[in-house]
């Protein structure tokens, strides 16, 4: 199961490079090399300069040479031991500035973001002032009215720097309070000062390094702007001053002014820059690399002819055709090869699947078909023909002819594949006049037509593309790929994230168009359950390979490869002792207990839902309705389904019992205990009885914990056997997820996605709760791994009585695992039928 | 939602307040005698009579509330004091110099923005190769050069050595002939400010722009333009520029405040007349009250400026518009 997903994870890495780059590793060193180098020289300083600072020791305006490095100025005073001890006064400031904002700015940042309230609001406008108020002339009026000499000059400059910092740290501070591992510790009870020390804290202290920096760079410009205007120390020497003398006195008259001005400002600028440098590699280590970019691939020959009509060209011809295709991402040893000798065929009115896991090139293969890469990517050979003619015989401006008049593209991200800041018409009219002379009132109208057909209203036609939601952007891409009547249509997970009945919609209407049109579909997915529904023929990709290829027909009947079984979920049985978990996909499955189907069993119900009640406001228009006086109960050793629509209030509704948010209205219990007027504390106890599971792994587990702390981290906040965490307890939660020893140390970037919710599956298991929420928690998991999951929660209603309260979308895993289900349906439940 | 809107404004208004809050208490809370700050050094030799006569007529014998509600309602009307040096009022003062400063502001935030752009955009298009990388370690160097130095070196190099342009002031001595004669002279001025500035401010936008249009590359709606089959030119301006450059702009419009610190700076370097020059000589002379008139004026047009940028930014990114009710 690892294996497969390694190709997605090693593909990520070469787009996006962890830690250091080249570059930053370079900038870094440099950086390092030139501060070290400054420290020497200021701490030194008496071995170094030959004379004091403030020594006559020579004749004036000499210039260098003889004993006087860099000659003397117009006092008759050595600039070189100037220099020297000016490198002192300049950076002991900047470094004593650094630390004592960043301290001030990290407790005002921590606190503020933690704590919330009144505190954070009167800090955070603090904040404003200071940020708002123009730096310098602040300092300056400072250091009139309340300075005199170097003590005060870092008081003032700490007293406005700390507020930069201050707020950056905040933010860090509120988006990590909204990570899924620091939620899922909030559900489980976690006290504030656990959430700082083991979440918090660890999360944002890597982001400390560049502020200080940031801080020393302001510092040091800033120690010599103030002291060239003349507010700093005139008896101390700093570069600073150096510089207000030589302005003072009309240095550039002389000739003496270019060892006189020169050297100040190239020290100061050498140090700002060594800080600059360190800076850089710094930031670079704390926050994630930049994406590559998007680039049409290089054709691999070109002709001198100019683009003319295509469309006739094209015609009889099949749509696309793809041989032997091959990319490659990256250089030296951490290049990867994404796609390797790929053939694909689509003919007129045939829909063809692609179908593979994530990493296994699919989305490679489906870009390059318009012969576009992402950096650093590149197409090293093979053949892509579109319409009978290949890319690379054409210039590029004949490819670009192509794209979005015969082959067009339904990309795989809908929420952000549309342009922000136009409205959706003005881009589908895009698309028309990137193709043909088309005047404007006629291209409106056909772009309006069109988005009519696919569902869009008149009045919306004119919205921006975050006002739509992710079932209307998709269609809205949609009629973008169709509007100038393309041969094939590539369309790459174009139901990802819809719930079943937009995706059903939207798979109709390339059905219609595939019929009406003759239109060639290559449609790209990892569930190979929804295009077996729509395909004619399917090639299953792993590992930048096509592994398979056929009918959907001979397929399903006779697969071959072990990828495509995998897929399919034919005999995807559990490792260890046959229990019999195997997804049994018609009828019922053993998973269900036959005797516990019914009502609640034993006796008193583990959680009492009674008239819920719960809404948000929306920023504009009217408040979202999530729960309206929402009833359920859920018995002991009972698993009871939650099934609704996306974005129908599940969520909220599990989020509500485990006490991360507040109903307006209702009452709970749990155990028979009242939750709905509890204090805190108590229902952080009460909370060691349930655990939540959450939607996402890749969310939920926190990255710089190991899976042992992971798995102990209930155990450590309600320590149920004082301080000693047992180890015993977490190897047998373990176990029961089926994982071994081997994971103990492992980190969750090392593991795969169902490897994941399994620990997070142990963690929920590991105080042996009365009652486990489970929020999806298959549903972004690929087929077998589902099977997998639901297994391992029946087993935990089986081995420790748990009962489960199992919330989904999807009916089929809810039918084959729960005595009962329900259905919550705009804010309501109510039995399923 | 106009409770937003009414909420931002709100915060730019106690900026304000306290600028001026901390405007009216700093000679209050200096050490030392406040009618130093108020008369200067002639404060010494008043006898007490005097003494009590001066301290009327500035109102420091009346409590603080009302002295702080007499000085807010002096400033409504523009009265910001005598200046020590000059003996005149404060406000006159900075209202002759504004339009220096204005004249060199101006031109160098425009030059700069479009220069750093141009340079990011091309740096982030071929990003990692050599154009790239020589272009981010120059702005790096030049960018921690102080920029009052960089003044000091252009004036010795072209105003000094090569003579090619004059090295202080805004006008020449002996009037030129004719307005367009003064003009040019103002002009040839100018040019070694306005440099100077445009070189200190590019690098920080610059890297921003780079790092803006880095990202924008690698979006979704980008490929998807590319996949529409648009123009190479066309997807550069409609769409990565469009988006990427909404926080260069949110940028440069912040940093109004750090770019007229920087005039404060080089407008001493050439001894131009702005209110930079303006403060520099208040802080030389000890000129109290023409400082903190400086002072005040600076911060309410940086908070100005800010919130104008704020109120102007929605335009531009449908994304934060408000919207009325559907």
């Amino acid at each position: 199961m690892r294996r497969s997903e390694e190709g997605g994870r090693r593909l990520a890495r070469a787009i996006r490079a962890d830690g250091l780059g080249p570059i930053g590793r370079r900038f870094g060193k440099a950086g390092a090399a030139i501060l070290t180098l400054l420290a020497g020289v200021a701490v030194f300083a008496p071995l170094l300069a030959p004379h004091s600072a403030d020594a006559l020791a020579g004749p004036p305006l000499l210039p260098p040479g003889d004993g006087f490095l860099l000659g003397t100025n117009d006092l008759g005073q050595d600039i070189f031991s100037r220099l020297v001890f000016g490198a002192r006064t300049s950076l002991a400031i900047g470094v004593a500035v650094a630390l004592l904002a960043t301290t001030i700015g990290v407790v005002v940042g921590l606190s503020a973001g933690l704590l919330r309230g009144a505190w954070d609001q009167a800090t955070m406008r603090v904040v404003d002032i200071v940020l708002t108020i123009p730096f310098l002339p602040l300092l300056i009026v400072l250091q009139v009215f309340l300075g005199g000499g170097p003590l005060s000059l870092v008081l003032i400059l700490g007293s406005v720097l700390w507020a930069r910092p201050a707020r950056e740290l905040r933010s860090q501070v509120l988006s990590v309070r909204e990570r899924g591992h620091v939620q899922a510790a909030m559900a489980m009870g976690a006290s504030s000062s656990h959430l700082l020390g083991r979440h918090v804290f660890p999360a944002v202290a890597p982001l400390v390094v560049p502020q200080v920096v940031r801080i020393a760079r302001s510092a040091i410009l800033l120690e010599a702007s103030l002291s060239f205007l003349g507010l700093g120390d005139p008896t101390l020497t700093s570069w600073g001053t150096m510089l207000f003398h030589a302005q003072a006195r009309s240095a550039y008259l002389t000739d003496a002014w270019l060892w006189w001005i020169l050297p100040p400002g190239l020290a100061i600028g050498l140090a700002v820059l060594g800080v600059a440098l360190l800076g850089y590699a710094a930031e670079e280590i704390t926050r994630p690399r930049l994406t590559g970019s998007w680039v049409p691939a290089v054709p691999l020959t070109a002709t001198g002819r100019q683009p003319h009509a295509v469309a006739a060209a094209f015609a009889g011809s099949v749509p696309l055709e793809v041989e032997d295709l091959e990319v490659r991402y990256g250089t030296g040893p951490a290049e990867v090869t994404a796609v390797q000798r790929v053939h694909l065929r689509v003919g007129r009115g045939e829909v063809v699947g692609l179908v593979g896991e994530s990493g296994s090139g699919k989305t490679t293969v489906a870009t390059a078909s318009l012969g576009l890469v992402r950096q650093p990517g590149r197409m090293v050979g093979g053949v892509v023909r579109v319409g009978g003619r290949s890319l690379s015989t054409l210039e590029p401006g004949e490819v670009r002819a192509i794209r979005g008049r015969i082959i067009a593209l339904v990309p795989q991200n809908a929420m952000n594949a549309l342009n922000p800041v136009r409205p959706v018409i003005a881009q589908l009219m895009e698309a028309i006049q990137a193709h043909a002379a088309v005047p404007g009132a006629q291209a409106e109208a056909r772009a309006a037509s069109l988005l009519v057909s696919v569902g869009i209203a008149e009045d919306r036609h004119d919205a921006f593309p975050h006002e739509f939601s992710g079932g209307m952007r998709q269609r809205v891409l949609i009629a973008m790929a169709l509007i100038n009547d393309p041969q094939v249509l590539v369309a790459d997970e174009p139901t990802t994230g819809l719930d079943e009945t937009t995706a059903s919609t939207v798979l109709e209407l390339l059905d219609r168009l595939r019929v009406e049109r003759g239109l060639g579909v290559l449609l790209v997915s990892h569930d190979l359950d929804v295009v077996m529904e729509v395909a004619d023929r399917i090639a299953i990709m792993h590992r930048g390979r096509v592994v398979e290829e056929g009918a959907v027909s001979m397929l399903r009947d006779r697969a071959r490869h072990p990828e495509t079984r995998r897929l399919l979920g034919v005999g995807a049985v559990r490792p260890s002792e046959g229990r019999g978990g195997g997804s049994d996909r018609g009828g019922r499955s053993p998973l269900r207990s036959e005797s516990r189907s019914g009502s609640f069993a034993e006796g008193g119900c583990v959680l009492d839902v009674e008239g819920l009640s719960k809404q948000f406001a929306r920023r504009h228009g009217e408040p979202i309705v999530a729960l309206r006086d929402a009833t359920l109960h859920v018995g002991r050793s009972e698993i009871v389904g939650l099934l609704g629509r996306s974005g129908e209030g599940k969520t909220t509704l599990a989020r509500i019992v485990i006490g991360l948010e507040a109903p307006d209205a209702g009452r709970l219990a749990f155990d028979g205990s009242d939750l709905t007027h509890t204090s805190h504390r108590r229902r952080r106890s009460l909370a060691a009885g349930m655990h939540l599971v959450f939607q996402d792994p890749y969310e939920s587990l926190a990255e710089h914990m190991s899976v042992t702390e992971i798995v102990a981290e209930p155990l450590r906040i309600h320590r149920p056997f004082g301080r000693a965490t047992h180890p015993d307890w977490i190897e047998e939660a373990l176990r029961a997820v089926d994982l071994d020893g081997s994971f103990l140390d492992r980190r969750p970037h090392e593991l795969s996605g169902g490897e994941r919710q399994r620990v997070a599956l142990a963690r929920a298991i590991v105080l042996r709760p009365r009652l486990v929420i489970a929020d999806e928690p298959a549903s972004l998991l690929d087929a077998p791994l589902r099977a997998e999951i639901l297994t391992l929660l029946a087993d935990l209603r089986d081995d420790f009585g748990t009962s489960i309260l199992y919330i989904t979308h999807d009916e089929g895993s809810a039918r084959r695992l729960c005595d009962r289900i329900l259905v919550l349906s705009r804010g309501r439940i109510s039995p399923a039928p | 939602m106009a409770a937003l809107r009414w909420r931002r404004s709100g915060q730019y208004l106690l900026v304000v307040w306290a600028a001026l809050t901390l405007n009216f208490l700093l000679p209050r809370m200096a050490p030392g005698d406040p009618l130093d700050y108020l008369i200067g050094p002639e404060a010494e030799i008043l006898d007490d009579g005097q003494r009590e006569a001066v301290l009327a007529e500035f109102g420091l014998d009346r409590p603080l509330p009302r002295q702080y509600v007499d000085y807010l309602g002096g400033l409504v009307v523009g009265d910001l004091g005598i200046s020590l040096r000059y003996g005149r009022s404060v406000s006159a003062i900075l209202v002759e110099r504004i339009p220096w400063t204005l004249l060199i502001l101006v031109p160098s935030i425009l030059i700069s923005t479009l220069l750093a752009t141009a340079l990011g955009t091309l740096a982030a298009s071929r990003r990692g190769g050599r154009a790239d990388g020589s272009l981010v370690a120059v702005t790096l160097m030049i960018d921690s050069l102080p920029a009052f130095w960089i003044g000091m070196v252009l004036i010795a190099v072209f105003a000094v050595r090569l003579q090619w342009l004059p090295s202080f002031g805004a006008v020449p001595f002996d009037p030129a002939d004719g307005a367009l004669g003064q003009a040019l002279e103002i002009g040839r001025r100018a040019v070694l400010p306005i440099a100077t500035m445009v070189i200190g401010s590019l690098g920080h936008t610059f890297l921003l722009a780079r790092a803006s249009v880095l990202t924008a590359l690698g979006e979704d709606h980008v490929l998807m333009a590319h996949a529409k089959g648009l123009r190479p030119r066309r997807v550069l301006f409609g769409h990565v520029l469009r988006t990427a450059l909404l926080p260069v702009y949110t940028s440069v419009t912040l940093s109004f405040g750090s770019i007229l610190g920087g005039a404060v700076l080089i407008e001493t370097v050439f001894a131009y007349p702005g209110l930079g020059r303006l403060v520099f000589e208040a802080v030389a002379a000890r000129d109290y009250p023409l400082l903190q008139g400086a002072f005040v004026l600076t911060a309410l047009g940086v908070i100005a400026a800010n919130w104008l940028a704020d109120a102007t930014y929605p335009r531009f990114d449908p994304r934060v518009r408000d919207m009325s009710a559907s």
